[in-house]
């Protein structure tokens, strides 16, 4: 293949290569000075990395906690990632990270997947079920639709398709949040996890207790109604909801009293109490009162439940959200060492302590005493190499 | 023969094994060189053999369970005790998206490639190509990302409203517009296959000898006509095989649909209506890969899916390649 | 009547070419429009807990293509040379062929390969896995252009190497490969800006973080990566993040690709259609 002989003569050919070299070594350079820069920053410390994944309901809560933890301990840092509590228990079975997060307990399979788990509550928070209903150019439904749990699984399952469906309007003819407002006619689409999540878990719970709903309890339901949106985590529901008209979809409540603007919930039926309950922090602790006992934390925890308590004033669909991690951390080879192992421990501890003290101005409930207790004795038990290390 | 002659015969060859020995055991540079990058340009061979391997040995528990049912099936139950898994809802959704894309891509892209190749005038030509090349330049979560927030509110408004609002009864075009469907999906495939498209069409119509031109100028044909018939004729395969390119590039397209699609699961995902939520192969791969347990069956169904779209790919990737090789085979390394 | 049809054809062309342009122009537009006031120094050099920024995702697309390049660049540069000096056979234009092929596969099939063989195999997210996922993705551009740009070296180069009795090796490598050095630069760098937006195999290898790179065996965040996380999130400061991160790699990716076909304007180019 000849080319012509000018080819060969390279007019600027020099500058050519020296202004790509340039591009290249730059690249390099700032790659590295990237990556050694931050070790310069914080010399003779050595910085510990702990890795965490799952629950995006209490992600919110996790963030404020790891921020504050990172300020008090400042070679100390905690990556977590919201991936989903399935994706987070996954990943602790693969042992890839140091801790998952879940709001749904350990399931007869992942008992096996992830043997000798430890299940630790973190927070107590309530699902509630968003909507985005828009009555003109400039008005859409406020928080306080009434629903109750056979209309919440009709809705979700496609079998009521329009707003002013006459089960919804019965439920609502003297709501004194929705003042004049007469509920529109257009068509519902429903959003959900695409996701394997703890927070489908918890609600699918509350609607499997009622004999309507066909979808069952789980991770994922696949029996939502026709046209469904799948959205990643709690915040892509929040963002689908937020950004689309005539939608309603289940979030944690801190997701919908955080978006600007927030986005508007249902209040829930009460059959104790015989009234609508709004979902608040004192509706939501009143659930976790009617706890009968904890399990160990090396047991079982799928008969735990906090849905419909029976204190008249508790909100219907409230959960704990729980941490995995291993009871013997050697499993982890030598990606684990006794500092790091230590450090993990010593996060634990504060998240059920300190850290509570950050649930409350988010909306999610601290944990009471006794559930603190059942964690410390689950922390405590946590080894490495045989020897306990939090006394 | 002599004694003499036969010992010379025999030290000869001696010789003649000595130094095929030697250059065994001392190969000279140029062989070595040789036979070093013969074995690493196969390392391309070893990938794709690696990835079937991979793909079909995770796949074995799911395909042995369910049979063919796997590939006809379309129920997506992941619940312990009702696991079913059926992949047909999301062969449908990446057919129905990528045919989407390519029945709006082909027509423009081919419209781009005559404009550039034998009516734009010489100045502007190079340029321009430039430009749409720039189009594939752009990474695919950037154009999920603006097809999120820019893009679907333009298509809600003047495409999706009003045709539900006066096509809605047709089954077609059945449920809400809200953006999150299939139809964003093949709009969303389409843009991104035409620089693909028109740059492979653009590069076949410019192989065309410019004898058949020329026989078509010479007869009074106008430039549209010259394209018609000296050129468009020519180089049918050719397109042909760069519509199945850009046909290979929408299937695999994963983060740019995942972002639109809607996240269908299961029956639902089945695209009856180009306002439904759907699922595409790829989408459903980069949703759930991560949070299926290891080991389980949900994974080797997973990795069933993603056995299907190998082999769907493989299989589009190797026609288009065949369909544009026979065509530019002159012409390997040809100047723009 | 055939006038009219004559220039219809060309009306309509011109038309395409409208409609191809206009997103390439809305994308530019907006993501300049919605990321630039998210730029200035913090945002790029802290991180989102110390400042609100996305340093973390900037270090980890720099470190990724340069684990990406150590891997892939040799790799390729062999396969090439072996392509364009030894590949006019039957074997060679097999591998050719199944090079082709592989250029443009499904990315989230080379992420589930190399999580299966890397992630799982050493129970980390790395970013070697990382490296190893767009490497795959680069080998086959690096070879198709280094083959390309060798062979556009005239073979007057070559007979005068072999006038002086220079081997074909030494020949190849010193003579030939810097003679076609601009192309097969020009290849690399198209093939880094191809692999620093891509995405879907980075979801099963690095995880992403919200740190500095922390150890070989600890996630990395990257810009692709936080871009397609930011996206979904509800918050309007999140989705401010998303669009800056957009905006920077918008520059990188082309900052690369304009950078190089100005560079080689006016050359026998080996930028092909399908990079």
């Amino acid at each position: 293949m000849t080319a012509a002989p000018g080819a060969i003569v390279r007019r600027g050919g020099i500058s050519t290569t020296i202004f790509i070299i340039t591009i290249v070594v730059v690249a390099a350079v700032s790659g590295t000075v990237g990556y050694v820069i931050p070790g310069l920053l914080h010399p003779g410390a050595s910085t510990y990395t702990l890795n965490g994944a799952g629950s995006t309901f209490v992600n919110p809560l996790l963030t404020a906690i790891n921020t504050n933890y990172t300020k008090l301990n400042s070679n100390i840092q905690i990556n977590y990632q919201a991936v989903g509590s399935g994706t987070g228990i996954n990943f602790l079975g693969t042992r890839t990270v140091d801790f998952g997060a879940s709001d749904a307990p350990l399931s007869n399979a992942q008992l096996v997947q992830v043997p000798n788990a430890l299940t630790i509550p973190d927070t107590i928070g309530a699902v509630v079920i968003a909507y985005n209903i828009p009555i003109n150019s400039t008005y859409s439904v406020h928080k306080g639709l009434y629903l109750n749990v056979t209309v919440a699984a009709k809705i979700f399952q496609g079998d009521i398709t329009v707003w002013n469906d006459p089960a919804i309007l019965a439920l609502n003819q003297n709501n004194p949040n929705l003042p004049g407002v007469s509920l529109p006619g257009s068509q519902i689409t429903v959003v959900h996890r695409s996701d394997s999540s703890g927070t489908t878990f918890v609600f699918s719970g509350y609607l499997n207790s009622t004999s309507v709903w066909r979808g069952g309890q789980s991770k994922t339901i696949t029996k939502w109604a026709t046209g469904s949106i799948g959205a990643n985590g709690n915040q892509g529901v929040a963002a689908v909801l937020q950004g689309t008209s005539n939608t309603v979809g289940y979030v944690e409540l801190n997701y919908a009293l955080s978006t600007t603007p927030p986005i508007s919930y249902s209040f829930l039926w009460n059959p104790t109490g015989n009234s609508f309950i709004a979902p608040t922090l004192s509706s939501t602790g009143l659930a976790a009162t009617s706890l009968s006992t904890l399990p160990s934390g090396n047991g079982n925890w799928q008969s735990i439940n906090l849905l419909n308590s029976n204190n008249p004033g508790a909100y219907p669909i409230v959960t704990f959200s729980y941490i995995m991690v291993y009871q013997e951390l050697n499993v982890y080879g030598s990606a684990m060492t006794q500092a790091r192992a230590q450090t993990l421990v010593n996060y634990l501890w504060f998240v059920v302590h300190d850290g509570q003290n950050q649930a409350t101005p988010l909306s999610f409930v601290a944990l009471p005493s006794n559930v603190v207790t059942n964690a410390e004795t689950t922390i405590r038990s946590i080894t490495y190499n045989g020897s306990t290390l939090h006394s | 023969m002599s004694v003499t002659e036969e010992i010379l015969a025999k030290e000869s060859h001696k010789q003649a094994r000595l130094s095929q020995l030697r250059r065994l055991v001392h190969p000279s540079t140029d062989e070595v060189f040789e036979v070093l990058s013969t074995v690493i340009a196969c390392v391309v061979i070893a990938i794709l053999v690696l990835m079937a391997a991979v793909l079909i040995r995770g796949s074995i528990p799911a395909l042995s369970n369910f049979g063919v049912g796997f590939v006809t099936g379309f129920d997506w139950n992941t619940i312990i005790g009702q696991e079913t898994y059926g992949v047909l809802p999301y062969i449908l959704g990446t057919l129905v998206t990528s045919g989407i894309g390519i029945a709006i891509g082909i027509p423009v892209s081919l419209g781009i490639a005559i404009f550039l190749a034998e009516m734009a005038p010489n100045s502007i030509r190079a340029p321009l190509s430039q430009v749409i090349e720039l189009l594939a330049a752009v990474p695919s979560v950037v154009y999920g990302f603006w097809a999120l927030f820019v893009l679907r509110f333009w298509i809600i408004s003047y495409v999706e409203t009003p045709l539900s609002s006066s096509l809605g009864s047709v089954p077609l075009f059945h449920g809400s517009p809200l953006g999150l469907d299939i139809m964003m999906g093949g709009i969303i495939l389409a843009i991104m296959i035409i620089p693909t498209i028109s740059a492979v069409s653009k590069e076949v119509m410019m192989a065309v000898p410019s004898s058949q031109r020329e026989a078509a100028y010479s007869i009074g044909a106008t430039r549209w006509e010259v394209v018609r018939m000296g050129v468009l004729s020519y180089s049918r395969s050719g397109i042909f095989g760069a519509a199945i390119l850009g046909l290979g590039r929408a299937v695999g397209e994963t983060m740019a649909i995942t972002m639109v699609i809607g996240n269908a699961i299961g029956p639902s995902a089945i695209p009856t209506s180009l306002f439904k939520t759907g699922q595409t192969m790829a989408s459903l791969l980069a949703n759930e890969f991560n949070e299926a347990e290891a080991g389980s069956l949900h994974l080797s169904a997973l990795v069933g899916v993603a056995l299907v779209l190998f082999v769907f790919a493989l299989l589009i990737n190797v026609f288009a390649q065949l369909m544009v090789w026979k065509v530019l085979k002159v012409k390997a390394g040809a100047v723009d | 009547m055939r006038r009219f049809r004559d220039r219809l054809a060309y009306a309509l062309g011109i038309f395409c070419v409208i409609i191809a342009i206009v997103p390439l122009a809305s994308i530019l537009i907006e993501v300049v429009r919605n990321g630039i006031s998210s730029i200035n120094l913090q945002f790029l050099t802290s991180t989102p807990q110390s400042g609100g920024g996305i340093a973390q995702a900037i270090q980890g697309t720099l470190l990724l293509i340069g684990l990406t390049c150590i891997i892939g660049v040799p790799l390729g540069l062999v396969a090439g040379i072996y392509l364009a000096e030894f590949g006019d056979n039957k074997f060679g234009k097999t591998i050719r062929f199944l090079n082709d092929v592989l250029t443009e596969f499904p990315s989230i099939v080379v992420g589930i390969l190399v999580a299966f063989l890397l992630v799982v195999a050493t129970r980390s997210f790395s970013p070697v896995a990382g490296a190893f996922a767009l490497s795959i993705i680069m080998l086959p551009i690096i070879t198709r252009t280094t083959e390309e740009s060798i062979k556009l070296v005239p073979t007057s180069i070559r007979d005068a190497a072999m006038a002086l009795g220079i081997r074909r090796w030494r020949a190849t490598i010193s003579i030939v490969l810097s003679t076609a050095r601009a192309g097969v630069v020009t290849g690399i760098l198209l093939s880094i800006a191809r692999i620093s937006g891509e995405t879907a195999p980075l979801l099963l290898t690095i995880l992403g973080t919200d740190f500095f790179f922390s150890g070989w065996n600890q996630p990395i965040d990257a810009l692709p990566l936080r871009i397609f996380r930011d996206a979904s999130l509800p918050s309007a400061v999140a989705r401010q993040q998303a669009w800056g991160a957009a905006l920077v790699l918008i520059l990188i990716v082309l900052s690369l690709n304009l950078g190089v076909r100005f560079a080689t304007r006016g050359r026998p180019s080996v930028t092909r259609s399908r990079i």
